[in-house]
């Protein structure tokens, strides 16, 4: 079955934020936390962006020719949640090793 | 626009939410939930999620028990897995002094029904593989501690509370309360003013600022505390590892990451949530002194929330001579969260019935004005 | 000279790659594409940001977990396998999972009770839970030190410190230190010019970049770090240096391919440093966005800069037949590149209105398709295939489907500005709308920031949403006139 792949590091698809939605997960630092979007490896590099397209999208109702049919109609998303979610450090992923040494030591 | 409640619950961590579900299923109705950002912006949702029942005094002990007891059976009661996990904690011993205050300790909560036993270093080394023995005298093991998944018990109580009819409101914060004398509490929120008989505040490090609308004076200081997780990794970690004496713990979440953090005995009271470099050296340093093959492993985010510390390191709850309909749960230290299943069930049985099954007078508020503080050696960080 | 060969195991087979090739690299010359299966549909995955920013290359090595082997060389001996790879998982398992949609939150509501069946539920969920595999010995008993090696702090302090070295991050420290500011210089990558790498000859561009790198890597008030990693910026003013992170792997040196012959010296921090400045510079440049489309993961999708660092980089040719997707300039330059590399090109997928400049310069016989988008792709483990939707000009909406063979579907959207760092210095990043959805990206509210410690920020380049070379290299001049404003009316305090 064809995907649309919102999150890579978690795997979550378009389908599962829609549904995080539906259930009344709208908040964009639940919808984060409940969907797992953005909250792999990458820390949301790729996937915050696109959430904040869907929800703008929805909140807007525009979108063109790629408009979610699929997407729920009448859920009520606060455009004030259209915004970078928090972003913590390290900005990559940082080997204990690397921390407490302080320089790269061989595996 | 004016309202009326029964009852208004200032804070939509852990403790409100159960707070309001308990409330609820006690009969309560007319109940409406303030929280200022979304549901676990606070310390609930930023916590290490460990639930353990190994305490130095009885009433901690008998009240971390009871909380088990809940966890063990609250997927089912409120219908949604909170992925409780009973791997047990295992608290390792570095220190001579330390040693013989829990060997002495062990039988207390034996007594109490916590199974805890005391490993040796050769047991621990077969239990936890991995773990560096160096300078390690034992651990002190109870198999019943555990961790849960902090937001899933937010979202379970939310959702059964709000199918027993609580208001949640999210994103709605408490500009003041008043109390009169006749029409009771008023509680100012942007769009909406309630008007209640009673107020449950247990909004966290914020507690103190509420009560200080009322003219409470709670002595209670907000202290950052910082935690990190790492990758997500096959599960390889049984129990929640910590050390009492040097201050850090960590477990392998059920996502597989391991959560953990170190406590920082410079900190200074303040309600900030910032990052810190220090932490992060600090505590990969721990971890990796402590179990050396997660050197390996990548810190993938590090956060910080408050802790609510009270004098004692014990929590504040229940009511305030004098202040009628008010009641409050606060001071957790850092264990919030373990308590708050039966912290709310403590508190909805006081409101709905003036009394608690498990006595709760040594935690009110009175103590401090009246001297004689016990602090719990068991306290960490 | 002739690369040394060594031996290295993948799985069950030894298989010989060149020293100084990346893993993924090594593994692609022996014929293996697919790196890693996603977490929890089992998808097949492969090189995908070539930039060890994503997971889809992770890989274990050496019993080490979650390397990855985009940025990572090859070594004698080692022993690559792919994580959480499990032969039971039978074809028609994975088949079954790949079919599955799991509705969000789907493991909060199953199994609650009873309390055997919940336990059972969690013990499979632990199971199936994570990716790689720690390996932990029994017991170890080591007096490895309890306190971490104290990290130094750079000294001197600098006037200022520019965080990236691309067109606008170059340009802003040479005109800080032409002012007579001491300028710390960083970028995590060997060779400077941020996304300016794999612009060639023929484009202005390579000229404003090799000029800018020829002024500054030699400047004496300029203290330039290649190979150094910024992992953190903590208010007020700290910023965490390392010499880890995703230059891990390029030992190649990719200078060559610039054209410019930079001198050798020492580039690198030999360890994690702590910088604290009172004027900072984000010129952290962009990511690539892949677009919402069916299928959007399968290997063989890749954005503009990743296919640039593979091919200038680790010389790795990712295919052979492509389709460049996206909108602008980017789109033609790409379409370009993909050409002097000698990738056929299938079609050039413009998703709004083709660049009429950029365009001619295109041969004649490729295929353009405007006002179109790629709705899926296809294929099983590596693409085969994309599906284009032309928009019906009039009413907006798809007409008609066009299925085109390739094996690369290369993509040029509007870069997200890199904005961790920015961010944590307390940048406000709003969502800025774009007629063609593919383009919305995440820009600064502001461009400089002052805090109330009397730190100064500034944003600049693709962080800021510049895209054009003349924007950002004035926005580095600008915000290094502003610094040294600052800078003076310190001194006259």
């Amino acid at each position: 079955m064809a995907k649309k792949i919102l999150c890579h590091c978690e795997d979550v698809e378009t389908e599962e934020l829609y549904s995080a939605l539906r259930q009344g997960y709208g908040d964009l630092e639940t919808l984060k936390r409940y969907t797992g979007i953005g909250t792999g490896k990458c820390q949301g590099k790729c996937c915050f962006i696109q959430t904040l397209r869907l929800l703008h999208d929805m909140v807007t109702r525009t979108g063109g020719m790629e408009r979610e049919a699929t997407g729920p109609k009448d859920l009520m998303i606060d455009p004030d949640d259209i915004r970078v979610p928090t972003l913590r450090p390290p900005v990559l992923p940082l080997r204990i090793k690397d921390i407490v040494e302080g320089e790269r030591g061989e595996p | 626009m004016t309202r009326t409640a029964d009852v208004v619950i200032i804070g939509g961590g852990v403790n409100g939410l159960a707070c309001a579900y308990n409330l609820a299923k006690r009969g309560m109705q007319n109940i409406v939930v303030l929280e200022r950002g979304y549901i676990g912006i606070g310390a609930t949702g930023r916590c290490g999620a460990g639930i353990r029942q190994q305490w130095g005094l009885e009433e901690n002990i008998i009240l971390a028990r009871e909380s088990v007891r809940i966890f063990e059976q609250l997927s089912d009661e409120i219908g949604f897995n909170i992925f409780f996990r009973q791997g047990g904690y295992l608290i390792l011993i570095f220190d001579e002094e330390e040693y013989q205050l829990v060997s002495k300790t062990i039988p207390l909560q034996n007594d109490l029904g916590v199974p805890t036993k005391m490993l040796t270093p050769g047991e621990i080394g077969d239990f936890v593989p991995g773990v560096n023995l160096d300078g390690l005298l034992g651990g002190a093991y109870c198999p019943t501690d555990g961790t849960a998944y902090p937001y899933a018990v937010l979202w379970g109580y939310g959702e059964a509370a709000k199918r027993r009819g609580v208001d949640i409101r999210v994103k709605t914060e408490v500009l003041s309360v008043s109390h009169h004398r006749d029409s009771g509490y008023e509680v100012v929120t942007a769009d909406d003013t309630f008007r209640t008989p009673r107020i449950v505040n247990v909004a966290g490090a914020y507690t103190k600022n509420i009560a200080a609308m009322l003219g409470i004076d709670i002595p209670t200081q907000p202290h950052r505390h910082e935690i990190a997780v790492t990758e997500s990794l096959k599960s390889f970690l049984e129990p929640m590892i910590i050390s009492i004496t040097k201050g850090f713990y960590f477990s392998q979440s059920l996502r597989g990451e391991i959560v953990g953090g170190i406590g920082d005995d410079n900190e200074t009271p303040s309600f900030s949530t910032d990052s810190s470099p220090d932490f992060l050296f600090r505590y990969a340093a721990s971890l990796r002194q402590t179990l050396p093959a997660l050197g390996n492993v990548r810190i993938i985010r590090q956060w910080a929330g408050l802790y609510d510390m009270s004098p004692d390191a014990r929590p504040i709850i229940g009511t305030v001579d004098d202040i009628e309909g008010y009641y409050h749960a606060c001071g957790f230290s850092g264990h919030g969260f373990m308590l708050s299943p039966v912290v709310s069930q403590l508190l909805s049985e006081l409101i709905t019935t003036g009394s608690t099954s498990l006595p709760i007078d040594s935690l009110n508020l009175r103590r401090f004005s009246q001297g004689d503080l016990v602090k719990d050696p068991y306290v960490v960080g | 000279m002739k690369p040394r060969s060594v031996n290295f195991f993948f799985e069950n087979r030894r298989l010989s790659g060149q020293a100084g090739d990346s893993i993924a690299k090594a593994l692609f010359d022996a014929g293996v594409k697919t790196l890693s299966y996603s977490v929890k549909y089992k998808r097949p995955r492969s090189v995908h940001c070539a930039r060890g920013r994503c997971v889809m290359c992770h890989m274990e090595v050496d019993g080490v977990p979650g390397v990855p082997t985009c940025i990572t060389p090859v070594e004698d001996g080692m022993r690559v396998r792919r994580e959480d790879f499990r032969p039971f998982f039978a074809p028609l398992l994975i088949f079954a999972v790949r079919a599955i949609s799991f509705p969000a939150g789907f493991y909060y509501r199953m199994f609650t009770k009873p309390a055997f069946l919940r336990n059972l539920f969690l013990g499979s969920l632990r199971r199936m839970a994570g990716v790689g595999r720690l390996r932990v010995d029994r017991a170890v008993t080591t007096s490895a030190a309890d306190n971490p090696v104290s990290t130094t702090t750079l000294k001197p302090r600098y006037d200022m410190v520019v965080i990236g070295a691309g067109l606008a991050g170059m340009s802003a420290a040479y005109s800080a230190a032409r002012g007579g500011a001491s300028v710390l210089l960083v970028d995590e990558y060997h060779t400077p010019g941020g996304h300016s790498i794999g612009f060639h000859g023929e484009h202005e561009i390579a000229s404003i970049r090799d000029d800018l790198v020829a002024k500054t890597w030699g400047h004496s008030s300029i203290d330039f770090r290649t190979k150094t990693t910024a992992h953190a910026f903590y208010p007020p003013h700290t910023l965490l240096l390392g010499p880890v992170g995703p230059n891990d792997g390029e030992r190649r040196a990719a200078s060559q391919s610039l054209g410019t012959n930079l001198p050798r010296r020492p580039e690198s921090l030999s360890a994690m440093h702590r910088v604290e400045a009172a004027n900072f510079i984000f010129a952290t440049g962009a990511y690539d966005i892949i677009p919402l489309f069916d299928d959007n993961d399968t290997p063989g999708i890749l954005g503009e800069r990743a296919i640039r660092l593979l091919i200038e980089r680790d010389k790795l040719i990712p295919g052979s037949r492509a389709v460049a997707y996206g909108t602008g300039p980017a789109l033609y330059d790409l379409s370009r590149f993909l050409l002097h590399h000698n990738i056929a090109i299938a079609a050039v997928v413009d998703a709004g209105e083709p660049v009429a400049a950029d365009d001619r310069e295109l041969p004649n016989d490729i295929q353009r398709i405007y006002h179109s988008r790629v709705s899926r792709a296809a294929g099983r483990e590596w693409l085969s295939s994309v599906r284009v939707t032309h928009r019906d000009a009039a009413t907006g909406r798809g007409s008609r489907d066009t299925t085109i063979a390739c094996d690369l579907l290369c993509i040029a959207f509007e870069g997200q500005g890199a904005y961790e760092l920015a961010y944590q210095a307390g940048f406000k990043f709003e969502f800025s709308p774009h007629p063609i959805q593919e383009n919305n990206v995440m820009l600064p509210s502001t461009r400089t920031l002052h805090s109330e410690n009397g730190v100064s920020f500034f944003v600049v380049g693709e962080l800021a949403g510049q895209r054009s070379w003349r924007d950002k290299v004035t926005a580095g001049e600008e915000a290094a006139a502003k610094t040294l404003q600052r800078l003076q009316a310190s001194e006259k305090d």
